[in-house]
């Protein structure tokens, strides 16, 4: 921007001095070169008008865009401004008329020079004044303004400048022009107008009333002493004076707008002193409630939100009691505050209002007098007299109430329960809130808890399978819910044998992975004790029987590898029959002995329904060991994966190694799914003798 | 899922309809602990309309296994599909459960 607000400020202020310091110049030429016992001729003075024309301007202008760029609407503080610059133009003012005075006797004080040389001087005090109070009466008018008040203003300011050059034309004594006179009198009326614009008294508390009265009486006493000064400057020196200010239009015009709006603002304030009390409790309610909703915002306690509720809307209404009682989510008592009135009193009250039949959890209720209600003798030993009753809600849900009382009758009005209202919404809100984030802490809490038993759940897995030089091993698992039922280990029973299984807790989540915990410590228990497997799975059905859920049960499938003798057993103990595929005949079955799931029969009759298959294999045999939820496993037309298409999956790669096929398997597998989440746990193991 | 109980002389039949998973275990659960407090000797599980079991609805099964054999009732189920009679095969649960093919054979049939 070229010309800023700052550099406009040095140009008008540069400007008004240098125009200033020329006036004095030629006055001073003009007043040395005429006689000094004969009064000046006013002859060809223009050139004196066009610069004194162009130093009102510049201060003006300067004092208008200064007026702009402040910002502060503190009205107290900008009319102490205008008192000051007031005050101290006047005091200078009066030093000057202190040493004319004092030096009474002297040439001087004839002099044309001298005379002048006060005069302008004393000019440029009562033209700066002139123009701050101005500006600074301007800013009051245009608070808070309409459109057409900043345009008709705008009207008024450009018509008040233009009198500047007014100045130019009209020739001494004003008094006798007509034009003059029309132009002071219309634009002096338009001020007047103008005047009547007093918004800004209304915002003012009592103090700042009386402080501000005083400050724009002393102004207009300032103003009239300038103006004072200015007519008696003309009386007693005449025509001696070359720049008289009482021939300006402009400053006349500004000097009666001054007075005008300095006598009219003292009227309003005056005739406003009485609603002052009113401002200031409206003013006292925005900011108990401002307060209420920052405080409530700034805490998380429940407890909290209630007492700055209770005694915000105490204070407020300038209850003489009042309790607030809070119900939670389940319509139980939550909490119940008191402040100058018992349990046993708000017991009576609501009492009557049952008898009476007011809901006090409906809607907002104010009894202006309690003892013109029925059964009001319950409480003719108690001091009260007028109730509000305000409920709390939020989602539509009764939270609460607060009951407010008086010892008066008719204590509150509507506008009190309107306000009450508001409070209590705000705070209904602060409460939903705070319930809301207690709900999710506790959440949190519980995603925490299931996040550690899914990493404990994980940790029961084994980390690596045993590992045997005459057979490859690889195993895939994954689970719908966070944590899973699935389970499967390796054990090395001696240096040739290896047992291996893998199992499916029933159900899913949290209870079976405690389970498949249990699971897991029978078995390595077993597993020590290195007895027959069918033996070994009789114990284990009869220690899980005791601490599994009646209605849960463990599916699994035990193999026994001896590498010394090529040959594995296996167990099925209700578990999805393996894949086995012959190297030797190429072929791939299902190996369904006949077996029963662990905690189905709680009892010793367990070991008659398992059969041991005993099988030497080939290099290049694979075992491919799975748990339900891949046969399970469904597309988005519902259709389950299968025995069928599961076992011509394995097929297809049962001549590559283990790691491959697991990984094939699952692809497959995620292929077959689709879109479709799977909602179950699957895992798989691969054996592949080498 | 639907249930549909028939009180008759001397037994009882639950319907089981479409998917028995977890969250239709419990009615299941709820209709057969109805059915031990009317106290007939045959309690018989329509499995026609059956068309998937979860091990959630296995062990609804399972649970009065020993109830059932305490109180002396027979509890017989018929009519399963291949399917789900496959997972009773592979759990052993046909070997505890009295499987009819028919609803004649279910309620006539001595079982052991």
């Amino acid at each position: 921007m070229l010309f800023t607000d700052k550099r406009l400020l040095k140009i008008f202020l540069i400007s008004s001095v240098i125009a200033w310091v020329i006036l004095l110049c030629i006055t001073s030429v003009t007043a040395l070169s005429s006689h000094p016992d004969m009064p000046i001729v006013v002859g060809n003075l223009i050139l004196h008008k066009i610069f004194l024309s162009a130093f009102f301007l510049f201060v003006f202008l300067y004092y208008r865009v200064k007026n702009i760029s402040e910002q502060s609407a503190n009205f107290s503080e900008i009319i102490w401004q205008a008192f000051i610059t007031g005050a101290l133009m006047l005091f200078t003012l009066l030093i000057t008329k202190q040493i004319n005075i004092s030096n009474a006797d002297s040439f001087l004080v004839k002099d044309h020079f001298y005379i002048n040389l006060v005069y302008d001087v004393n000019m440029v005090f009562i033209v700066v004044f002139t123009a701050k109070v101005f500006y600074v009466f301007k800013r009051m008018i245009l608070y808070q303004r309409s459109r057409g008040l900043t345009k008709s203003w705008l009207i008024y300011e450009y018509l008040l400048l233009s009198c500047i050059i007014l100045n130019l034309i009209f020739k001494e004594d004003i008094e006798n022009s007509f034009v003059a006179l029309l132009v002071i009198v219309s634009i002096s009326t338009f001020g007047l107008v103008l005047s009547l614009n007093m918004r800004w008294v209304a915002y003012l508390n009592f103090k700042q009333k009386w402080h501000n009265l005083l400050l724009i009486f002393l102004i207009l006493l300032i103003t009239l002493t300038l103006a004072l000064h200015i007519h008696a400057s003309r009386n007693d020196f005449g025509s001696d004076i070359i720049n008289d200010l009482a021939e300006s239009v402009f400053i006349i015009n500004c000097f009666m707008f001054i007075c005008f709006y300095c006598i009219s603002s003292m009227l309003v304030i005056l005739f406003n002193f009485p609603t002052s009390s009113v401002f200031e409790q409206k003013m006292g309610e925005v900011f108990n409630f401002r307060k209420l909703s920052q405080t409530i915002q700034r805490i998380d306690e429940e407890d909290q939100i209630y007492d700055v509720l209770l005694d915000t809307c105490t204070s407020t209404s300038m209850a003489d009691s009042a309790w607030l009682e809070i119900v939670d989510r389940k319509e139980e008592y939550a909490a119940f505050l008191n402040r100058n009135i018992d349990k046993y009193d708000v017991f009576e009250l609501k009492k009557i209002a049952k008898r009476n039949e007011l809901d006090f959890k409906s809607e907002a209720i104010y009894v202006k007098n309690l003892r013109k209600l029925k059964s009001a003798d319950y409480i003719s030993d108690m001091p009260f007299y007028s109730l509000m009753v305000v409920p709390l809600y939020s989602h539509g849900k009764n939270i609460g109430l607060i009951g407010l009382v008086k010892n008066v009758n008719d204590g509150f009005n509507k506008e009190l329960i309107e306000i009450v209202k508001s409070f209590v919404g705000q705070a209904s809100i602060s409460i939903e809130n705070s319930r809301l984030v207690a709900d999710t802490v506790e959440h949190e809490r519980y995603k925490e808890e299931i996040k550690i038993a899914k990493s404990v759940q994980r940790n029961l897995l084994p980390e690596s399978l045993v590992y045997n030089s005459h057979f490859q091993i690889s195993s895939f698992t994954e689970s719908a819910d966070e944590i899973g039922g699935d389970y499967y280990d390796s054990f090395k029973l001696d240096e040739n044998r290896t047992a291996i299984v893998i199992a499916d807790v029933s159900g899913h989540g949290t209870t079976a992975a405690f389970h498949m915990a249990q699971l897991k410590g029978v078995l390595q228990s077993l597993m020590l004790l290195d007895m027959p497997m069918g033996e070994m799975l009789s114990y284990a059905n009869k220690a899980l029987g005791y601490c599994l859920k009646k209605k849960t049960f463990i599916t699994l499938s035990m193999y026994i590898i001896d590498t010394a003798k090529k040959q594995f057993s296996v167990a099925r103990a209700g578990h999805c029959p393996t894949i086995y595929f012959d190297s030797e005949t190429k072929t791939v079955e299902y190996l369904k002995n006949k077996g029963l799931g662990l905690g189905i029969l709680r009892d010793d009759d367990f070991e008659k329904y398992i059969d041991i298959y005993t099988k030497d294999y080939n290099i290049g045999d694979v075992l491919y060991l799975y748990t339900d939820g891949i046969v399970e496993a469904k597309n988005s037309f519902g259709d389950e994966l299968g025995y069928e298409k599961l076992k011509d999956i394995v097929s297809a790669c049962v001549e590559k190694d283990t790691n491959y096929m697991v990984n094939r398997t699952i692809e497959e597998l995620y292929g077959f799914c689709g879109d479709k989440r799977l909602d179950d746990d699957y895992t798989c193991l691969a054996i592949k003798f080498i | 899922m639907e249930i549909a109980t028939i009180i008759e002389e001397g037994y009882i039949i639950i319907g089981v309809e479409g998917d028995l998973d977890a969250s239709s275990a419990i009615y299941l659960d709820q209709e057969i602990e109805q059915s031990l407090e009317i106290d007939k000797k045959r309690v018989i599980v329509n499995c026609e309309k059956l068309e998937y079991i979860s091990s959630a609805g296995l062990g609804v099964f399972i649970s009065y296994l020993k109830e059932f054999q305490s109180r002396e009732i027979t509890f017989v189920i018929y009519g399963m599909s291949d399917k789900v009679k496959n997972v009773f095969q592979i759990l052993g649960l046909d070997n505890l459960v009295n499987i009819a093919n028919s609803k004649d054979e279910a309620i006539n049939e001595k079982f052991d």
